[in-house]
């Protein structure tokens, strides 16, 4: 019996196996994108892809261009991390934001009415959240970009906005 | 109904968990907040009205703290009352929370945790009879293995899982903020390798635990083992209890198998 169920799951993952060979799709739709909690892909770290990276500055009253500052610190790790680590998985939640947004940014689609986005507008909170934090002169105007996380390449960078 | 009740508990545990993280951060959710309702709100439109209507009702920012404050409640309730009624509130309390991230805010772990609710909902609406429990522990059981499973065979189709490329990828470049340390060890060669294979072994031999219920222990030690070191390397603690909360589901799985083959 044991060999038969030992064949069984062999079978069972070689058809696992044929379905995982098949490419990709990613979900259409806003209803569909809303509710992918529901339809989970379960591969996880499948591949290597660039990680954008956000960093934003700001432009002063005259025009002038302050340093590229990274948004998004990383949080402490700390011994109470196994229960609560409500930080880190903040930052991951950020880190998911910016890269849904580095995702739209592919398409032609949703480029041609970036601003309207719901991932733009939750970026550009998320800046504006950052500069307030910092504690920054909030006058003049700011802009943001997205980088290449391990070649430092910039992949995009957003139209300046007024503070 | 031993395992159905453990599996309860640290699935309570595990929402519990997570709506006390959120509930620590829940300025995020306010009007000036980075996830402000007034701009999430039009992409909730495309959703079935019933939903759409009750995310309107429950995601804008007071009526959302007071849903994780109702989450935490409930998840007590199993935890300490063993009261399992309330599933069908954390069920859809939980997707209502992935609907507030735009699909998700935590990947793969709110996925199992809608996993443990809706299957824990089924004897919560059908009555704790076997076939109910049955139902809901062999779907959990499933679903766990499946996600080693699937994560494992996509993983043996990229050369860079099996040179050992991809787990220094994901250490040294992630933005995971991985210890320096473990990254001094996984930047050789030799030892990335190894431990890449090691990840893919696990993931993709994980049906074994179906064998029996004494493999499926040794299995479940070594996922404990697993999750345990990315808690330590990745900082993924919500995908240390959302996965052990499937655990005693998977071992009743076992269990029936053995039952069922003589």
């Amino acid at each position: 019996m044991p060999l038969a169920m030992l064949g069984t799951l062999f079978a069972l993952t070689l058809v696992l196996f044929l379905v995982v060979r098949r490419p990709r799709h990613e979900l259409r739709g806003t209803s569909l994108t809303l509710l992918r909690c529901v339809l989970p892909s379960w591969r996880f770290f499948e591949e290597i892809a660039a990680v954008p990276v956000l960093s934003h500055r700001v432009i002063d009253p005259h025009g002038t261009p302050g340093p590229w500052q990274q948004t998004l610190a990383l949080p402490r790790r700390h011994a109470g991390m196994w229960g609560l680590h409500a930080a880190g998985n903040l930052y991951l939640a950020y880190q998911s934001l910016v890269e849904q947004l580095a995702a739209e940014l592919q398409d032609p689609a949703e480029f041609s009415e970036l601003s309207r986005s719901v991932s733009y507008q939750l970026v550009q909170a998320l800046v504006l959240q950052q500069l307030g934090r910092n504690g920054e002169d909030l006058r003049g105007q700011y802009q943001f970009r997205l980088i290449d996380g391990q070649t430092a390449a910039p992949l995009w960078v957003s139209p300046v906005h007024a503070l | 109904m031993e395992l159905l009740s453990a599996t309860e508990r640290l699935s309570a545990l595990a929402l519990l968990l997570q709506s006390l993280e959120w509930l620590q951060v829940r300025g995020v959710f306010a009007d000036n907040g980075v996830w402000r309702y007034a701009v999430l709100a039009p992409e909730q439109r495309a959703l079935p009205l019933g939903l759409s209507l009750l995310c309107r009702l429950s995601l804008p920012y007071p009526s959302f703290v007071a849903l994780l404050w109702l989450r935490c409640a409930a998840a007590l309730l199993v935890l300490f009352l063993g009261e399992s009624r309330v599933w069908p509130v954390l069920c859809i309390s939980q997707i209502l929370l992935c609907v507030r991230f735009r699909g998700a805010s935590n990947g793969g772990s709110d996925s199992m945790s809608v996993v443990l609710a809706s299957a824990l909902s089924v004897p919560a609406l059908f009555g704790r009879t076997p076939l109910a429990i049955q139902v809901a522990l062999l779907y959990i059981g499933v679903q766990v293995t499946l996600s080693y499973a699937i994560a494992g065979l996509a993983k043996l189709r990229q050369p860079d899982w099996l040179n050992g490329e991809a787990l220094r990828h994901f250490v040294v470049s992630s933005p995971y903020g991985v210890p320096a340390r473990v990254q001094r060890i996984l930047e050789q060669r030799a030892l990335a390798a190894p431990l890449g294979w090691g990840v893919v072994a696990f993931e993709c031999l994980f049906p074994l635990a179906w064998l029996d219920p004494r493999v499926c222990l040794a299995w479940l030690a070594c996922g404990v083992l697993f999750h345990a070191v990315n808690v330590l390397t990745l900082g993924l603690n919500r995908f240390l209890w959302a996965w052990i909360a499937g655990y005693p589901a998977t071992l009743a799985g076992s269990e029936l198998v053995r039952v069922l083959s003589g």
